[in-house]
Order: C-alpha cells, then structure tokens, then sequence
C-alpha cells in the first residue's frame, strides 16, 4: 500500500508530518505539491493502491478538491484541516475520508489511523495477491 | 383484481381454494410441483401464492426465499397439512403472511387472502419502483437479488428507521447507504461516514463523541464529535462490527436517549440523527460469542439489507463491466475500451471472492496491461481468472474437472486419463503422446499457478522458462481449451 501526501509546497506542517511519519511506517510516502500531481499518480496506480493524506492549507482547496471528487475515484483518504472550524470540517467530511484530523496535533492520531488501514489491507495468504481482505 | 398462484399438489384442495377466490374477482393459476410454482412466478407478475408445504418434488418452505426474491416479491401464505414450529419459524422468518393448517375454514382462507392483499396495496401505495424517485447513483445491476435489496432501500428512504447493512466485503454497502442517503429526508443534511476498521481504540470515543478541551494529553483544543456533526442528517457507521464493547455501550444510549457527553465533558449534547450501520461480520455469531452487544444490534437493525455477493448476481457482471471499463478509461485519460464474448465469458466463469470491489479491480488491470489496444483480451486480465476460465472451460469439455488433482495428499501421482477414441481404435503412438504431453502441460501449469498464487515472476522462476513463454504456454492452453 502506498501513502501519498497532498501538500501546498509552502506548508510547514508537512515537514512535521513526514518526520512523524517516517518514524511509524515503513514505505516513503510520495509527495505531490498540486492536484494535477496527486491525480497523476493516482492515474499511474491501480486504484485502491494507495492511501492519500490531504493535507489542507486554505478552503478553496477543499473546494477545488470536492469539484474534482469523482478523479479521487474511491480512493481512500485521511483529512487534515488547518483549523478546527465547523464550516472546513463539513467540507472536509463531505469527501467522507477515513479520518479527520488537525494540523495543531502532533500528528500520532494520523500514524495511528494510517497504520491501522494499512493492516487491514495487507494482503493475506488467503486472500492472494490482490489484496482484499477477506475476514 | 390480483394475480394469485396456487401451489399444491392435492386437485381437491385446488378444487377448493379456485371455487372460493372465482367469485372475488381475482386472477388465478395453479401448479402442482414446485418446480413448475418456481417456472410460473419467474415470468409472470403475481400478488399472492398460496403455497402447500410438502409438494412431490421438494418443500415449499425452501423454496420460499427464491418465490420472495422474484421482482413482483408476492405475499405468501403457507399452507399445510403438517404444520412445527421450525416451519412457521422459517414461514415468519421469511415474512410470508400467514401459515395456515390442513384441514382449513374456507372462511379463513378467504379472510387471509383479502387481508394480505390490503396489506400489498398499501405496501405499492408507499413504494415506488426503485428508479422512479431512488437516487440509485452508481448501484450498477437488474438481478433479481440486487433488485429485491434496491425495493428494501427505497423504502429506507421513505422513512427514518435505523439500517443495517450487511454483505460480503466488496459488494457496495456504502454505495447503498449513500443512496439511501441521498434519496432520504435527510439528504439536505450531513452524509457522515464512520468507518470503525480504521479508528484505533484510544481514538474512537472522541472522534464519535468529541472532547473537550484538556480532555487527554494532547486534546488542546475543544472538539465536535461527528455523532454531533450528523445532527440532522445520517450517521453512517461503516464495519460496526470493529466498535469496542466499551463504545458500544456509550453508543445504545446516544441511540436510546440521542444525547451524550463529550470526552472530559459534563454538559450534554443533543443530536438527532439517521443511522445507517454496515458490516460484512456476523453480528449474530459475535453477540452470541459476547463480541457485540445484543441489545444494540436489535437497535440498530430495524431495517435490515443484505446485499448478495457478486457470484449470486452473475448477470450484473456485463452491465458492471461496461459501467466501469467506461469510468475506469476515462479516470486513466483513455478512449473507452470494447470487448469480445470470450472476455465477457471470462469474467462470468469466474466466483470474484472480492466481489465488484475485486471486479473493478481487474478491469482496471486488464485495462492498464496494453494500454494502446482499444479491445481487452482475457489474455490483459490477472492470470488467477484467466486461469480459472481454463479450469472451467476442461470441466465443460471432459464433463469433469481435469484432474484438479489432491496434490497434498500423501499419494503424490497424479494420473492423465486417456479418451477412449485414443486406444480403440488404438491410435498412433505420436498422437497419444501428443495428448499426453498437452494433458501434462496443463495439469503443470494448473498446478504452477495455484503454487505461485498467480504471480508470473514466481512462477516463471519455478517453471526455469521466461515469463513471455509463460504467457505464451498459457494462451495455448487456453486455445486449446476453446478449441
């Protein structure tokens, strides 16, 4: 399973973010800096391959992403908004990712949902190489 | 006027029941077997069957889930002459309308009959057919076991009852409470989704619940749980099963009173919302093995939607597969592919554990195996279907499954049958080498395969041949087979 991070190129937070990461889970997340590279790599990838953390800086990028949900196509996703406000929360729960988290944290909550989906969809004897999980 | 089948083998009792309903007017037509009952209902449009138990060729009430199923989903009294209680459990349990016993009070059929008819006019009063005003979005499918599920969400929408949602992994629970959703009284309101699997225990109560600020280390700030983000709209708790025991206490009461107290916090919070629950577990099992509270799974099940898996649903495999080789070129950036019959056949032979999740899936490897071809070969899908479509394809052709020899057993040889044609007349000994030989390279490759668990580096490795002599021995294989 792969992660791939979405981040403004100019947000401090997604440093934290990687440095928290790298000491949980194993495979170097992909880093993309716009949508047009977040939809190119999930184009590159059969899709279900790959977990997307949306690290939000502004509204408009909600915005922008909600018009463009259909290219997100099922893929899962963990939100992290800047700010704690109603109206950014149900925008960031209308594109009914696994997780909701905040840019204020230290980023464990983040780890621990990560690590807990990527359990869940590491493939099993039973369930062949193609990794759906069969319980 | 309704349309009424009678089902019973005895020409007295059918004598019976066609005198009493002739003069109510209604439509009637009787079979004696059950085989004959499953023909007639399959095509024609019936209100009601009145359905004998112990008919010549098996019981009525097995069949009964089949004669529910079928799109006009008829009322159904039950009728017999020998009458348990394991019967009219399984008579209630699959909601016919009464059970009636041999010998029976003309008068109590005929009170039966116009009772279970009113019911069915109000129940068409208030359910539309699914597509009139059911958002079925991307609900792909005409099977009649998607159709009865697609009934029962409509009429979710029509009301605010609680669901549960249950189904193997993969056959779309989420797209059914989306739907159910959005076709809602709620559908103004927040669409929440909760997906339990992925939440790790220490943060499932504030994430439901919220906290407030100090709650925990950590918790600087004051949150709004999403129980209370929902308030309004539906609460849609995916894979329920994976809730703690200690939550799911916490979540009886919000269900019980629709209130709770944040983490940390002493005021209550008043939520009203919608739930829609989903699982692919046996929550029966885990509340008999203490894993999930029983008095919450009966709360939670007001209304209850299983979704059949894909191998109960074949004939969806074509709409399916056109839907999303359609989405799936346009996500890619590429012209909407076509396909032939043997890729069809190719998809329908195979039982798709995954389900549409696993469906999806292949196409969209057999989209990306040659992405400048505009037809998809069976050749670009995943060698463990294509594989299975040989299997299937020599159990067609031998009448039997070659060999799927027990290669675990502890008598390791595994014997090549020869036709008959081969040794009487006694055939050449080139072509019965030739035979043997072809017999050998599939059980081989069979075997290779299922070894390899579908991995053609694997198995190219421990077959000592290159991978594109691999495919290419496989492809023959399969011609072979087609043949």
């Amino acid at each position: 399973m792969d992660i791939i991070i979405y981040s403004q190129p100019d947000n401090p937070q997604k440093d934290i973010l990687l440095k928290t990461l790298s000491e949980f889970i194993k495979p170097v997340p992909v880093m993309v800096f716009d949508f047009d590279g977040l939809f190119c790599q999930l184009r590159s990838r059969v899709s279900g391959s790959a977990i997307i953390i949306l690290l939000i800086s502004h509204e408009e990028e909600l915005e922008q992403l909600m018009e463009d949900r259909s290219r997100l196509f099922n893929t899962k996703c963990i939100v992290v908004l800047p700010e704690n406000g109603d109206d950014l929360a149900m925008k960031g729960l209308a594109l009914h990712p696994r997780y909701l988290g905040y840019a204020d944290s230290d980023f464990s909550d983040i780890c621990q949902v990560l690590e807990k989906m990527m359990n869940k969809h590491r493939p099993s004897h039973k369930t062949g190489i193609w990794g759906f999980c069969g319980r | 006027m309704a349309n009424i089948l009678i089902v019973d083998d005895d020409p007295l009792i059918r004598t019976l029941l066609i005198d009493s309903l002739t003069p109510l007017d209604h439509s009637l037509m009787v079979a004696e077997t059950l085989s004959e009952c499953l023909s007639v209902i399959s095509t024609g449009k019936f209100d009601l069957v009145l359905l004998d138990v112990n008919l010549p060729d098996g019981s009525g009430l097995d069949a009964l889930p089949d004669i529910r199923r079928v799109v006009s989903d008829p009322e159904v009294i039950i009728i017999t002459g020998e009458g348990d209680a394991a019967g009219a459990k399984m008579a209630i349990e699959h909601e016919a309308w009464d059970y009636i016993l041999k010998p029976f009070s003309l008068e109590k059929i005929i009170l039966s009959v116009g009772r279970a008819l009113e019911f069915r006019a109000s129940k068409q009063i208030f359910t539309p057919a699914p597509d009139s005003v059911f958002d079925r979005s991307n609900i792909i499918g005409t099977s009649p076991k998607l159709t009865a599920c697609l009934y029962q969400a409509v009429q979710c929408a029509g009301s605010d009852a609680d669901v549960l949602i249950t189904g193997p992994t993969g056959t779309g629970k989420e797209l059914f409470a989306s739907a159910i959703h959005q076709s809602s009284r709620q559908k103004k309101h927040n669409f929440i989704v909760v997906d339990c699997a992925a939440l790790p225990e220490q943060l499932v109560e504030s994430v439901l619940f919220g906290n407030v600020k100090g709650a925990y280390t950590g918790a600087d700030a004051p949150r709004e749980g999403l129980v209370k983000k929902a308030d309004n709209g539906t609460l849609f708790l995916d894979e329920i099963g994976e809730l703690p025991l200690s939550i799911q206490k916490k979540f009886l009461r919000v269900l019980q009173e629709r209130k709770f107290k944040p983490v940390g916090g002493t005021d209550e919070i008043r939520s009203n919302f919608r739930l829609i629950s989903a699982t692919n577990r046996d929550l029966h099992q885990m509340a008999e093995d203490n894993e999930f509270r029983r008095d919450l799974l009966f709360r939670i099940r007001t209304i209850h939607i299983q979704l059949p898996s894909l191998k109960e649903c074949r004939e969806d495999i074509k709409p399916l597969s056109l839907h999303y080789i359609h989405s799936l070129c346009t996500h890619h950036g590429l012209e909407t592919k076509g396909f032939g019959p043997e890729f069809l056949d190719a998809l329908e032979s195979y039982d798709w554990p995954g389900n549409t999740r696993e469906l999806i899936r292949s196409l969209e490897q057999a989209i990306l195996a040659n992405v400048d071809s505009s037809m998809i070969y069976p050749n670009f899908l995943p060698p463990h279907i294509r594989l299975h479509q040989i299997q299937s394809s020599l159990k067609i052709k031998t009448g039997s499954s070659i060999p799927a020899p027990d290669f675990n057993s502890a008598d390791t040889g595994v014997t090549i049958s020869l036709p008959r044609e081969l040794l009487d007349p006694i055939a050449p000994l080139k072509q019965v080498k030739i035979y043997a030989a072809g017999e050998t390279e599939k059980l081989y490759l069979s075997r290779l395969m299922t070894v390899s668990n579908g991995d053609m580096e694997k198995a190219s490795a421990l077959a000592g041949i290159s991978k594109s002599r691999l495919y290419s021995l496989l492809k023959t294989c399969r011609t072979d087979v087609n043949e």
